[in-house]
């Protein structure tokens, strides 16, 4: 019997994903809106190190909870002036063996007087490291769906608050102080819908352009929820 | 052990209290060990502490912060074998 028709075969998709397999998020389909939050993010400002206190569209950086096609707009920090008391503790601390071990209350012999001074020399490294990756880990993350919030209050302790864009209900800017004026840095209190009322983003780097930001983020959950293009 | 350094009328009177093999740089080395041993399970946490941030946030200084604080516990636990030596 002659073939009358003959389908062509499917080809089987791959089953390797890549790490994380991520669709292009719907924000960014919508090049209005894309090229409004490329106007607010200066061009040296993106693509900045992951260490920086002001990363904007970042590509290589995941958190935990992020879903499949979410895509962070702007990780934020503490400025890095914010460290400086930390820095300079650090800085006596390392002095103070130096200083005072020769002022012992009695006579100690050397290879006590050596030990004494290696492990207060690890605590203190210790103590800066601690400090350093509470400065690092403590982060504030606005992406395309959310804010997040994740603290690292204590050893061992996480905490992560969230809250969708379109229960944002205000957004708000204080900046305050010499320190903070020189260095262009302040707090942004962010108002919301949901379970926790307030989110704050405390010593970020330029809370103007978050807040603007933010501000379009939020027309554009609610452009969306008009012409139904909701997730 | 080197006691020339400690004045003779602070450790003396405790000596005579110990038998002449016993002396109480002992007791002073066991509070260092001890001391140590707590310092090196804080070191312990600390990495795991730098895995469970790791964990949370990926953005790319998970290997150096994951190899400085291995470098910690591996330089306590360093000092600890060197005054369970010198001390």
């Amino acid at each position: 019997m002659p073939e009358i028709y003959t389908a062509p075969k499917k080809k089987a998709k791959s089953k390797t994903k890549t790490s994380v397999e991520r669709a292009p998020a719907r924000f960014f389909h919508h090049p209005t809106y894309k090229a409004k939050i490329e106007k607010i993010i200066r061009p040296e400002q993106r693509n900045k190190s992951h260490w920086s206190s002001f990363v904007a569209q970042p590509k290589t950086l995941n958190f935990e909870t992020q879903e499949r096609k979410e895509r962070v707009i702007l990780l934020l920090r503490r400025h890095f002036i914010t460290n400086l008391s930390w820095i300079l503790t650090t800085l006596a601390l390392v002095m103070a063996p130096f200083l005072f071990l020769n002022y012992f209350p009695f006579e100690l012999p050397f290879r006590y007087r050596l030990i004494i001074a290696l492990v207060w020399w690890l605590a203190s490294f210790a103590f800066a490291f601690e400090k350093f990756l509470s400065w690092l880990f403590n982060v504030n993350i606005i992406t395309d769906e959310r804010i997040i919030d994740i603290d690292f209050p204590s050893l061992l302790y996480k905490d992560i608050s969230e809250t969708k864009l379109d229960q944002i209900q205000d957004v708000s800017i204080r900046v305050g102080g010499f320190t903070r004026s020189l260095f262009n840095f302040g707090d942004v209190a962010i108002q919301t819908a949901g379970p926790k009322v307030e989110i704050y983003f405390e010593a970020i780097l330029n809370p103007e352009q978050v807040s603007k930001v933010l501000n379009e983020l939020v027309l554009e959950e609610e452009q969306e929820k008009l012409e139904g293009r909701v997730r | 052990m080197d006691n020339s350094i400690i004045p003779a009328d602070d450790l003396s009177s405790l000596a005579s209290f110990f038998p002449a093999w016993l002396s109480p740089w002992i007791f002073i080395k066991i509070l260092f060990l001890i001391g140590l041993t707590l310092y090196l399970a804080f070191a312990g946490m600390v990495v795991r502490q730098v895995n469970l941030m790791t964990r949370t946030l990926q953005g790319g200084y998970d290997r150096t912060l994951k190899l400085v604080s291995w470098a910690h516990l591996i330089v306590a636990l360093g000092i600890f074998l060197l005054s369970l030596i010198i001390l």
